[in-house]
């Protein structure tokens, strides 16, 4: 999922750059009011277990592994724009430091794991929490959520690489494949989403702080 | 599942070997030389012809041998992974890409035919995509971290986002020590092999363990802020002073990819 | 004009879940003392030394820091004065090399480049640790981070020195040489000293006086050997007094001359023996 230098032509690395630049001078606007000092070490502690987490692989078919993307669990614990910001922090560190990725490639892989990959879980999330209030709905909206994000990453992915002339196929043997691969992903990747949230709904709480978990506590 | 975790140390712990050692890149500015190699990453891009590739692959190779990393080192960890994961991407295009057939493969009454246009496009494939993570990798090999978020610093991302890096990155080797310990600790207690469920789970329990304990960190690392008079504003004091033969170097690798560059598009234009 | 570096009055601290971590806590520290805080895990140590270092307010009473009440306005100036050792240096190291780390209070002063670089060097040439300025924190070993976290603290020039649980998950060569080096500092320097820990026996060679907490409340309080003496109070508190402390009152009980003053180290226990020797 991570798509590395010598995969995208250099517009497709542009193209995504910017929509990446854009979000994220949203996000900036959006969460630097809210970031208060003690934000800082808090998202950065955050953002480092979300790193040694993601590490993780589990066996999806054929036995193959693969790792969770992250973004879904970010998004409904710190909200999508902090979440987006932490997203890129972890991309970065990847591509910079372990070589996961790519420089030029760094703006499609924040745009399909660190927007669509943030956003689109969440605005499920809260789509399908509107409907019902429920606990069971929370998990269920976490869940589908989380599939969707990472499917929807993967098609992006999928676009960017099938609408480069540098890469051998067109955008919907692309598509197809990485869609169909991210969806056994997106399902372990709902499990595990909804499970953090059922978990931290039990014992803690108090660190889930989007509305629609404050709302139901306060129910409770 | 626990490969992962072991390449990582071994990226934490030699990683800085090569960044260490006093060859020709390590002296370069991080900003510089960010730049230098995006420069040959967006030129590799750019590149369809063979020569220009060799061009750059030259340009990398070197570049490594004058920075003293060990060449065998080089390929080992270049090649592994990505290139060879691309050349298997690539291998259906020696079949299916139309173009005159050097060889065939008889498989029953089925005639395969490998073209001469089909080994041209997949090893170009390959190839770009070889010197392309050999560009990254000369970045990553002779450069440390701490000097990465200070060429972000000068290049004027914000303060916050700068903090932010730098606090992570401290304590990504934490959590994944954390978590390596646990998978030991659960693994220790595993006698039977797991149902896929049973595997979720157990990430399921360890995402939120290490979830509660990242939390409660975090508080704590806010009180040593405090406990040194942190008041919101961080300061720090750069240090990355540039030199002329940092210039000197950007101004050389920048006319060569602007060389192969003009002639990739004097070629595209029909040249 | 008080003496007094430190001094509290009926303090006390309930967590916002409603936890009473301390209660009508009062301790007076003078300048230049060396004191230890030992108590159970969970008694409050770490609680009461944030509430002196500044970082949380009590829920009630008074904290003076040199005389000068604690407040929402001076809380910079004291947290400048006063500087506080995490337990786990890896709270206290959040920076990714050491000089960062180190220069992060002299920074946050707004000292100059140059004062800041010289701080930061003579704090890690203290701890023993020059030439460390470029190291990551996440290599060091445990005793390093320990070393490094005190030099953080260091650099600032605080004039109350507070180190929270020193010696713990040190091997035995790493404990000694922090030992050392904590004594080392105090006699160099002019700070007051203030060590949380219940490593009873490090707590008679760093300090000259002690308070026992126990349960957020202070039981105890006066110069080492009179407070190890009660040992039904320390039985209360989850502890113990040092081996060789116990060693010498087991022998006092069974008949054995009981010296004048029950011996707390090593170095002391063998001075009595030979003095008991020579008697004979």
């Amino acid at each position: 999922m991570h798509i590395p230098d010598g995969f995208l032509d250099y517009t497709i690395c542009a193209i995504t750059y910017a929509g990446s630049i854009i979000f994220w001078i949203l996000a900036f606007r959006k969460a630097g009011k809210n970031l208060t000092d003690k934000q800082i070490p808090l998202m950065a502690t955050l953002t480092a277990m979300f790193f040694a987490a993601q590490m993780m692989n589990y066996p999806i078919i054929g036995g193959t592994t693969a790792h969770l993307l992250g973004g879904p669990i970010v998004a409904l614990t710190l909200g999508p724009y902090a979440g987006m910001i932490s997203m890129t922090i972890i991309l970065l560190i990847q591509a910079l430091f372990f070589g996961d990725g790519g420089i030029t490639t760094l703006g499609a892989n924040v745009w399909n794991m660190g927007v669509i990959g943030v956003f689109i879980p969440y605005a499920v999330f809260v789509l399908i929490t509107k409907i019902r209030r429920s606990r069971r709905a929370l998990l269920i909206g976490a869940f589908i959520g989380a599939f969707l994000g990472d499917v929807l990453a993967a098609v992006f992915a999928g676009l960017e690489l099938g609408s480069s002339s540098i890469f051998p196929y067109a955008a919907p043997i692309a598509v197809a494949t990485m869609g169909i691969h991210h969806s056994f992903i997106g399902v372990g990747e709902g499990i595990v989403t909804a499970g953090v949230l059922r978990f931290l709904l039990k014992t803690r709480p108090d660190l889930l702080q989007l509305p629609q978990f404050k709302l139901l506590t306060k129910e409770l | 599942m626990l490969g992962e975790f072991l390449k990582a140390f071994e990226d934490i712990m030699y990683l800085e070997k090569y960044t260490e050692s006093k060859g020709m890149l390590q002296k370069i500015n991080a900003l510089i030389k960010l730049l230098s190699l995006t420069a040959i990453l967006l030129s590799a891009v750019v590149s369809r012809s063979i020569y220009s590739l060799f061009a750059l692959f030259v340009i990398v190779i070197s570049l490594s041998t004058l920075s003293r990393i060990p060449l065998g080192y080089l390929l080992r960890r270049v090649t592994l992974f990505i290139p060879v994961f691309a050349a298997a991407i690539a291998s259906p295009l020696l079949f299916i890409t139309p173009g005159s057939t050097v060889a065939h493969i008889n498989i029953g009454p089925l005639i395969i035919q490998v073209t001469i246009e089909g080994i041209e496009k997949a090893s170009i494939f390959t190839f770009r995509i070889w010197i392309c993570v050999a560009a990254l990798n000369l970045l990553i090999l002779t450069t440390k971290f701490t000097q990465i978020i200070q060429s972000m610093e000068e290049l004027g991302l914000p303060r916050i986002f700068i903090n932010m890096i730098a606090i992570t990155y401290r304590f990504i080797f934490l959590f994944i020590n954390e978590a390596y310990r646990m998978i030991l600790a659960k693994q220790s207690r595993t006698t039977r092999k797991e149902s896929r469920m049973q595997h979720l789970r157990f990430i399921t329990n360890m995402f939120s363990t290490l979830f509660v304990r990242a939390y409660e960190k975090g508080e704590r690392v806010y009180s040593a802020m405090l406990a040194r008079g942190f008041n919101g504003a961080t300061r720090t004091h750069n240090h990355n002073k540039k030199k002329p033969t940092d210039s000197l170097f950007l101004l050389a690798v920048f006319s060569i990819c602007g060389l192969i560059l003009s002639i990739e598009i004097l070629r595209s234009a029909g040249w | 004009m008080s003496q007094n570096a430190v001094e509290l009055k009926n303090v006390r601290y309930v967590y916002p879940d409603g936890l009473i971590a301390l209660d009508d806590v009062n301790l007076e520290i003078t300048k230049g003392e060396k004191v230890a805080i030992i108590g159970p895990n969970g008694a409050g140590k770490s609680t009461l030394l944030m509430n002196i270092a500044g970082i949380i307010k009590p829920s009630q009473g008074e904290i003076n820091i040199f005389g000068t009440a604690l407040n929402d306005k001076n809380i910079y100036e004291i947290r400048r004065k006063v500087g506080l050792t995490f337990q786990n240096p890896d709270d206290q190291l959040f920076c990714s090399t050491v000089f960062e780390d180190v220069a992060f209070g002299p920074t946050n002063q707004g000292l100059t480049e140059d004062e800041v670089t010289s701080r930061t060097k003579e704090a890690l040439r203290h701890v023993g640790l020059e030439g460390y300025e470029n190291r990551q924190p996440h290599h060091l070993s445990e005793g390093e981070k320990k070393k490094v976290a005190i030099a953080t603290v260091l650099s600032m020039h605080p004039r109350v020195l507070i180190i929270d649980e020193p010696t713990a998950n040190l091997d035995p060569k790493s404990r000694e040489e922090l030992i050392e080096l904590i004594n080392n500092l105090s006699r160099e320097q002019e700070f007051t000293l203030i060590v949380a820990t219940h490593d009873v026996e490090a707590v008679s060679q760093i300090s000259d006086r002690i308070f026992i907490l126990n349960k957020g409340r202070v039981v105890a309080e006066g110069p080492v050997r009179e407070v190890f003496s009660q040992l039904n109070l320390l039985r209360e508190a989850r502890l113990q007094p040092p081996t060789i402390f116990q060693l010498f009152n087991r022998l006092a009980e069974k008949g054995f001359a009981a010296p004048k003053n029950m011996p707390l180290t090593i170095d002391e226990a063998l001075d009595e023996i030979q003095r008991l020797r020579l008697k004979k």
